[in-house]
């Protein structure tokens, strides 16, 4: 038996579904790393969104592989042999099931090495969303096997595989409702959400009844046995559909946990994006340092995932790193858009005056003072809109001693958080 | 592998009938055949392969009974028993081109649940038996028509079959291996039963102990090599050695009887 396992791994797809999954698979998680890198459950996500591609690529090859005997004229012979016919279905299961996982493991330890030196956070149930990745590859192999062995088809794999993606897509990305929960593929997920473990254990249910329905329907001597098991590969169907979509999620509150450091002024991160914490506060610093000088400037920065940066003046200064995660897991100072770190901890630790009625943004004499203070907050001149003139005026302000500085950004904190624009000309002349 | 001594009659086919829609393609068949090289003969579509196909288990009757090995095979839970003492070598014989000899013959061999212990010594001595032991680490798709062929022969008797099936095995075999072939057949035909069905008279001549001459599904002749060539009268044409006008004058007479 073995012996021949090792015959069919050799010679059948599962060598070449092996290096697809594994190429596949790692390309496409390094497409993109900030979703994943430094958290686990980030891996497990984004590897279940890998499944939208990875899915097709097994159905596909499956379905090659159940067509072999009708391709290659076996099928009289192979029906003179004693070895049961079910016995024949998993061990050609088996061999591509272990091509795919093995790929995925591939994958996932790959991946692994990128998130496990600097992981700050370990729940999330990422086992389970793993865990259900496996049984859903593996059942998309039973079904491909099947459906190739049962379609007469030359081009059968093919299409089988873009049906595959197509299916997948429907379900996963037409809307919240339960049957989204009947792709493999975690469409809708937001950093700091768990899925319970009932809810993976449903979908793992699932794919494992799809899976054996399959096996049954392909080595079974009499079709109507597989229909105890659709019956019941059904009901959990049904089970998925009429349940709730986007609510399965629910908030990870052990994810959202704060780790803070810092003196006057706290920066702190969420335990899933503390690994960013020290090198935050490393980039940061002169802007903290200065904000500690200022009264009335916030006293609190949270790092988390993905929120917008903005500005409050009870809560915590909010600011989402996942775009400026590099792929080793370490904070980059611009994004993928060319946005810069800077320029965003600029605009959320300065109070927003757009809403302000009379706040003279298009009066360019007055603007100088939003500018200035952008520049002083850490923006670049680019960001904050500054020409020469104004970037001059401003190096002449950076002289100045940083309690002179401080006393004029607690007077703009105090103008800009009550629109106070008529205290804007005075500002401007104190920049003279 | 120990081999079931089988003593007495391998095959028994009493009154036969097969039909394909409303074709009929064998029609009253009897049969009974022991140890011994037996050889199948008849025109094309006489049905001599749906006959290899019932008797190889793959094909069903529409009446009448088949029996091998003392085994009913229309009877599901005595088919395991019986196509463990099987060879098969169909007429159109697929396999895997990627596989080598020995891993083709390898898998054959678990096919047939062989005993593990006794799978490595049985698949090289069925490639040595069929000659093929020097490209035994070869992939199929590397070899001759030929050679497939042998390699289909090879899969066939790895299990030491005690009623072996060769459905035109000669088939793209040159001069030399048909004779290395026939030598093989005479050898496995001691304790077993092999049917070999073809249209080579000069393969049953030479490895067959008695022949069948199927015609129209009808089974018209049943005797040895001898006494085929013997139903050519004198001056009878339609053929370049004595059991090929003794085949040629069968056929004709059967059909003049039955217009």
């Amino acid at each position: 038996m073995t012996r021949l396992l090792r015959i069919e791994l050799r010679r059948s797809v599962a060598l070449v579904l092996f290096v697809a999954t594994a190429v596949g698979g790692t390309a496409m998680m390094f497409n993109d790393t900030e979703q994943w890198v430094g958290r686990w459950s980030g891996l497990a996500v984004y590897l279940r969104t890998a499944l939208v591609v990875l899915v097709p690529i097994v159905l596909a090859a499956a379905a090659w592989q159940g067509g072999r005997e009708r391709r290659r004229r076996m099928d009289e012979l192979l029906s003179t042999v004693p070895r049961p016919r079910p016995q024949l279905v998993l061990v050609r299961w088996g061999v591509v099931s272990a091509g795919v996982v093995a790929g995925c493991v591939v994958v996932w330890l790959v991946c692994a090495a990128f998130v496990a030196p600097v992981a700050t956070y370990s729940g999330g149930g990422w086992w389970w969303l793993t865990l259900v990745a496996v049984v859903a590859v593996a059942a998309a192999a039973a079904v491909g096997l099947t459906l190739g062995q049962v379609l007469p088809w030359r081009l059968a794999a093919p299409v089988i595989g873009v049906a595959g993606y197509a299916g997948i897509g429907l379900l996963s990305f037409a809307g919240d409702s339960g049957r989204m929960w009947l792709s493999p593929v975690l469409p809708s997920h937001v950093v700091g959400e768990i899925l319970p473990a009932s809810a993976s254990a449903l979908q793992a249910a699932w794919f494992a009844g799809l899976g054996v329905s399959a096996l049954t329907l392909a080595g079974a001597r009499k079709r109507k046995v597989v229909a105890a098991p659709a019956a019941m590969t059904l009901a959990i169907g049904a089970v998925i559909v009429v349940g709730p979509g986007d609510e399965r999620w629910t908030e990870d509150a052990a994810a959202a946990e704060q780790v803070c450091t810092g003196d006057v002024v706290d920066v702190c991160a969420t335990r899933q994006m503390g690994f960013l914490l020290d090198d935050f506060v490393a980039a940061t610093g002169e802007t903290v340092q200065r904000l500690s000088r200022v009264p009335g400037a916030p006293r609190r920065i949270l790092v988390n995932a993905n929120s917008e940066a903005r500005w409050s003046a009870s809560d915590p200064v909010r600011i989402g790193l996942e775009r400026y995660v590099d792929w080793r897991g370490g904070l980059s100072m611009t994004d993928a858009w060319g946005y810069r770190l800077r320029d965003e901890l600029a605009t959320a630790v300065l109070p927003p005056t757009q809403g302000c009625a009379d706040w003279p943004a298009p009066d360019r004499d007055l603007a100088v003072v939003s500018v200035v203070a952008q520049l002083w907050a850490g923006a670049t001149g680019d960001a904050a809109g500054a020409d020469a003139e104004v970037l001059a005026r401003y190096q002449r302000f950076a002289d100045r001693p940083e309690a002179a500085q401080a006393r004029w950004m607690q007077r703009y904190y105090e103008a800009a958080r009550n629109c106070d624009a008529a205290a804007l000309p005075a500002l401007k002349r104190d920049l003279a | 592998m120990t081999t079931p001594t089988m003593i007495g009659t391998h095959v028994d086919v009493d009154d036969l009938v097969v039909r394909f829609r409303r074709r009929t393609a064998l029609c009253g068949v009897d049969l009974e055949l022991g140890p011994g090289v037996h050889g199948l003969l008849g025109p094309n579509g006489a049905g001599k392969t749906t006959l290899m196909r019932v008797l190889a288990t793959v094909a069903r009757a529409s009446s009448g009974s088949v029996t091998l090995l003392d085994r009913d095979v229309t009877r599901h839970t005595e088919l395991r028993e019986l196509r463990r003492r099987l060879g098969y070598l169909p007429q159109q014989f697929g396999y895997y081109p990627r596989f080598t000899v020995r891993e083709f013959v390898e898998y054959f061999a678990w096919l047939k649940e062989m005993p593990a212990d006794e799978v490595p010594t049985a698949v090289d001595r069925a490639i040595e038996r069929v000659g093929l032991l020097d490209r035994a680490d070869d992939r199929l798709k590397r070899l001759s028509g030929g050679m497939i062929r042998r390699v289909g022969i090879a899969q066939a008797i790895v299990n030491d079959p005690d009623v072996l099936l060769l459905d035109e095995p000669t088939a793209g075999l040159d001069p030399e291996q048909r004779v290395e072939f026939r030598d093989l057949l005479r050898t496995v035909g001691v304790d077993a039963c092999v049917i070999v069905s073809t249209h080579l008279v000069e393969d049953v001549t030479v490895a067959c102990t008695d022949v069948t001459v199927l015609d129209d599904g009808r089974a018209v002749f049943r005797g040895g090599p001898d006494e085929l060539a013997a139903e050519a009268g004198e001056g009878t044409d339609g053929g370049d050695s004595p059991i090929e006008r003794g085949y040629t004058a069968l056929l004709r007479r059967v059909r003049a009887e039955s217009r």
